[in-house]
């Protein structure tokens, strides 16, 4: 039975068996995406958000135990066979995966590894393909995509790199694109260069962009904040981030420089879906007896969903 | 005071070095005990290669590095050691900052040794600046790969502290890190700046973090520095087309 949406996740956990334990990078994530929807997925470092990026696109090592469900276009991801699994991942949903530099095959020229997904998506052959490559590094920027179609991936810097990966992500027109801190470490104007271009280029599809980087996250429809493996708040964009119900959004927000530069106390533990209640609460001001018992993410308004009993 | 006199600097690529690419080029710039500093501009402009001349990690092409009224430009490198211990260099990218193959504690008792502190004294002194610069002691036995970003700058912190610097070149130290950790080593910072008296070069392309930390700022194009003042001048009316484009773009 069709349950809408491009992509349904329902109760999707992923977990790493490590030395000191097993680490639940994500724990019941639900989350919906509608055609030409943009999603923004923000948190500190380690809170999952990279992991859920892969798991939707089922690309987690064996080690990680996964359970839930990952349903696109109605099609159970973790129940299908290779090669529906190989259109799906850079012919459906692209990844557009963090640093940049590293991510292309070093010792093979940046065009001829857009050609090869073009070809490997069934989209263009031979010389098709090769003005495919050619025309999508034109459109993300470059005043000469013939030149850096010759070039190999170390001549590009990281800003070039991560606007070749875009073009590389979105030549095969995929209908669901990720992308993985596209901003990271960039300067102010290639990072509105690159997310200009990222939303030009992604305008018939649907995008889910992972990143920290709060004015990067206010070019998206809507917002989902991480904490410790679980979403914590989620809503419209500009509503979560003009009036945040969270005190973990709230943080985020404050510990911006233009707003104070106000650190969140504490740090992130990667074990604290160990403890029982709510797992901001060794960080929060606000926290209270009632915190003792963790916390369901309730619909608070309209469209908006909030993990805290004080929301 | 260190200053950076009229300071050029060129690369040479290509067969014989035919290919000159000029990346610093009469750049001038001080910067006080106590004092904040920024120099800002677009990726390639030629900030980070200043910040490595001040340090003497690159020399000039042509210019001058003073001291505290020292000129170590061309100071052999046996009489510079005394001076280095006083500029002290932090880098982008945490994660190749440290030697992977050290532990965070094998990393920060090296700097120990280079100083010459005495064993016995060595365990008091990582308890005093671990507690200044909020690293956990439960981490320091890990390596590198097994840490956060922002414990290893921490752990970077530790080590470059130890010298008790007067100067330190800060080159985009929390470009890397998320926006909680960033505005902890930041507000470290810049504590340190005016409890200590330490001046700081800060490199940064993000001006939201400039403006939060400096008292004063220098825009770089193209190798050149263009425009200097008081950041909340630089901010309000700045004068170059080119820091008003950075300020529209920064929006």
């Amino acid at each position: 039975m069709s349950q809408g949406g491009l992509l349904v996740v329902r109760g999707l956990s992923v977990a790493f068996k490590t030395q000191k334990g097993t680490v639940q990078a994500i724990d019941g994530i639900d989350l919906d995406l509608n055609e030409n929807e943009t999603l923004a997925i923000v948190g500190e470092s380690g809170c999952g958000k990279s992991v859920l990026g892969h798991a939707i696109m089922r690309l987690l090592d064996d080690i990680a135990v996964v359970r839930g469900s990952v349903l696109f276009r109605d099609k159970e991801v973790y129940e299908m066979e290779t090669t529906a699994l190989l259109n799906l991942r850079g012919g459906l949903i692209s990844l557009v995966p963090q640093s940049p530099s590293s991510s292309f095959n070093p010792v093979i020229k940046i065009g001829k590894q857009i050609e090869e997904l073009i070809e490997k998506a069934g989209k263009e052959k031979g010389i098709g393909a090769r003005k495919r490559a050619v025309e999508y590094l034109s459109m993300a920027g470059f005043s000469q995509p013939e030149q850096i179609y010759e070039s190999y991936p170390h001549r590009l810097s990281g800003g070039m790199c991560e606007r070749a990966l875009i073009a590389m992500a979105l030549s095969v027109e995929p209908e669901l694109v990720i992308a993985d801190e596209p901003t990271k470490g960039l300067d102010a104007l290639s990072r509105k260069n690159i997310l200009g271009m990222l939303h030009k280029l992604a305008k018939d599809a649907s995008m889910i962009m992972i990143t920290h980087d709060l004015k990067a996250a206010e070019t998206c429809g809507r917002i989902a904040v991480m904490y410790s493996g679980e979403i914590v708040e989620e809503g419209p964009t500009g509503i979560v981030l003009n009036n945040p119900r969270h005190v973990y959004t709230k943080g985020l927000i404050d510990a911006q420089p233009s707003r104070g530069m106000k650190p969140i106390k504490g740090r992130h533990n990667l074990f604290s879906h160990n403890a029982l209640g709510c797992r901001f609460k060794e960080r929060c001001d606000a926290a209270s007896s009632e915190c003792s018992n963790h916390p369901l993410l309730n619909i608070v308004e309209d469209c908006r969903k909030v993990r805290c009993c004080h929301a | 005071m260190l200053e950076l006199v009229e300071i050029s600097k060129e690369f040479r690529t290509g067969f014989l070095g035919k290919n000159v690419k000029q990346a610093v080029l009469d750049a001038t710039l001080c910067v006080d005990r106590g004092e904040i500093v920024g120099l800002i501009g677009e990726s390639g402009c030629g900030k980070s290669t200043l910040g490595r001349i001040a340090v003497k990690l690159l020399m000039p092409s042509s210019g001058r590095i003073i001291l505290d009224g020292v000129d170590v430009t061309d100071m052999p490198e046996k009489r510079f050691r005394e001076f280095r211990r006083q500029v002290q260099i932090i880098f982008q990218h945490p994660e190749t900052a440290l030697d992977p193959q050290y532990t965070l504690l094998e990393s920060i008792l090296e700097s120990f040794n280079k100083i010459g502190i005495p064993e016995s004294e060595q365990k008091d002194m990582l308890l005093d600046i671990s507690e200044e610069v909020n690293l956990p002691l439960d981490i320091i036995d890990r390596h590198p790969n097994q840490v956060s970003g922002g414990e290893i700058q921490r752990a970077v912190l530790t080590r470059v502290f130890a010298f008790e610097p007067k100067y330190l070149i800060l080159d985009e130290p929390t470009s890397m890190l998320d926006v909680s950790v960033q505005a902890h080593i930041l507000q470290l910072l810049k504590k340190k700046a005016k409890q200590d008296n330490v001046g700081m070069l800060f490199i940064s392309h993000d001006l939201e973090v400039i403006r939060a930390m400096c008292d004063r700022v220098a825009v770089m194009k193209e190798g050149r520095i263009l425009e200097e003042g008081d950041t909340s001048k630089m901010f309000l009316s700045p004068k170059s087309g080119y820091m008003k484009q950075l300020l529209v773009n920064s929006d």
